[in-house]
């Protein structure tokens, strides 16, 4: 009976443990760009719905890239309007435009559309 | 047995001092603008339920008959260490006593109140009461204190008292020669002055602004209890001690206002090993600090910081980037000049300077303070 419990106490511990872990971003006071973002850009029927953004700045300039060990897009130019906080990435042939949301939360958002060519959708990133 | 700067010895002997009590603004643990409205005041009458004794802050509980409608509300108190300097304790008042008290609500409408007064009913006695007294401060100045070898005593000596450093004669971070209005949290009476502060990178300045804008109420040393790190843990009353460990060339910074926590600052010639980019496998709050003497000064070098925190009071960014010069002289027995020049090239412009003064609290060790999650 007492094992029965100390396992059931396991699991509900390895899950509790497990689930902080998925749903916590890690603290970022920083330059807001930095780090791993996790998202979607929709209907972007050459790479799939899903993307994945490593960024980084380095004191003049942002770097980064999309979907690393995948379909790597090296970040060719990026800008962020601090005025609006407001940010363009430029990666290969693709253009992303969006804002940032939740801007003083680990887990902020960028949010707008990316587009390629003529192709063009929703681009949702949050910040891990 | 290694030898310390010692702490429980006498210090020296006191000569020619005068008590001088300067009234002084509490440095509270977190803004009380960030989770309170100062345009929203409020008076409320009721009957203690609970009293929660516990850092940052102190809470009554207390339940508020309107009609016939009872509602349980927080009172929001300063920490128990200012109480308890101040003659408070948590029997203080007990459930069941009434209270009136006059605050401010919470921003967020919750039924929480910053207890500007707190008057017991019966009595009419004010209870909770904050006058901040700084330590004595000698008529004349005492010599700066040296050890046998003649170099400079950064805190007791053997035979002296207890004793540390705190009382910094400023509390936020602004660059030398800037004249801004702001209070001592480090929130700008106007937020067009923000530029003038320190050299702020475009991106610097707009996060420096939004956190401004939102009367540091993100700031992670207050929600999540993250370390006083850069220059933090100099800006606070609770203070830090310098503890000498000649033997292995190296000082132990004791820090009051963290958990407990304390960092070794290295003066045995070793290379600097905080890389820009934090050392990659662990970039730290307090950073990896060398020292060295110059003439009277201790000269500390100090980087390797991550990202995790604010590195002062009122939310200037940094960068792991960030390398401070921090300037150490002991002018005489009680007073301690600090100065620090802000190098990021990740988040400034230039170089900047910023310096204060701390006051030697003689006789005390530091304040037992340890931060508890204060989300709610």
């Amino acid at each position: 009976m007492l094992q029965a419990i100390k396992k059931i106490v396991g699991v509900v511990l390895a899950v509790a443990f497990s689930v902080t872990l998925v749903s916590t971003a890690v603290a970022q006071e920083g330059h807001p760009v930095k780090g791993s973002w996790i998202g979607v850009w929709e209907g972007n029927a050459a790479l799939g719905d899903n993307v994945l953004l490593v960024l980084n700045w380095d004191g003049e300039k942002i770097s980064g890239v999309i979907n690393p060990g995948t379909d790597n897009l090296a970040v060719s130019s990026a800008t962020l309007n601090p005025d609006d906080w407001s940010i363009t990435i430029e990666a290969g042939t693709y253009k992303i435009a969006g804002k940032f949301e939740r801007l003083e939360l680990p887990n902020r958002a960028i949010v707008g559309t990316w587009s390629n060519g003529s192709n063009t959708g929703k681009f949702e990133i949050v910040r891990q | 047995m290694k030898k310390f700067g010692v702490l429980n010895h006498k210090f020296m002997h006191f000569t020619g001092w005068l008590l001088v009590l300067a009234a002084a603004n509490v440095s509270a643990h977190h803004p009380i603008e960030a989770k309170f409205d100062t345009a929203n005041a409020a008076t409320l009458t009721g009957v203690v339920t609970a009293v929660d004794w516990r850092n940052p802050h102190t809470h009554v509980f207390m339940n508020v008959t309107t009609g016939s409608v009872v509602e349980n509300w927080a009172i929001e108190l300063e920490s128990p260490i200012i109480l308890r300097l101040n003659g408070w304790s948590n029997s203080t008042v007990q459930p069941g006593d009434q209270l009136q008290v006059q605050g401010i609500q919470a921003r967020n409408g919750t039924r929480q109140i910053w207890g500007e007064t707190v008057t017991q009913m019966g009595t009419g006695r004010q209870v909770f009461t904050v006058t901040e007294s700084r330590p004595a401060v000698a008529l004349s100045p005492r010599p700066t204190p040296t050890w046998p070898d003649g170099t400079v005593a950064l805190g007791s000596i053997t035979g002296g008292t207890d004793g540390y450093w705190g009382f910094p004669s400023e509390t936020v971070l602004v660059e030398d020669g800037v004249n801004v209005d702001m209070n001592n949290d480090g929130i700008l009476t106007n937020l067009a002055d923000a530029s003038l502060v320190a050299p702020l990178q475009p991106w610097a300045l707009g996060l420096y602004k939004n956190r401004q804008q939102r009367k540091l109420q993100d700031d992670p040393m207050f929600i999540n209890c993250k370390a006083p790190g850069g220059v933090r843990q100099f800006q606070s009353n609770l203070g830090f001690q310098l503890l000498e460990d000649k033997e292995n060339t190296r000082i132990f910074e004791l820090i009051g206002s963290g958990n407990h926590n304390y960092k070794i600052i290295y003066m045995d010639g070793r290379e600097q090993t905080g890389l820009v980019g934090g050392d990659d496998d662990n970039p730290l709050y307090y950073g990896r600090s060398l020292a060295h003497w110059e003439d009277k000064t201790l000269v500390l070098n100090t980087k390797g910081f991550n990202e995790d925190f604010w590195f002062t009071n009122g939310g200037l960014p940094h960068s792991d980037q960030l390398e401070l010069e921090e300037r150490f002289t002991r002018t005489n027995a009680d007073t301690l000049q600090y100065q620090v020049t802000i190098n990021d090239a990740g988040a400034y412009t230039r170089a900047w300077t910023a310096s204060w003064n701390f006051q030697w609290v003689s006789g005390e060790d530091l304040p037992i303070h340890f931060c508890q999650n204060n989300r709610q």
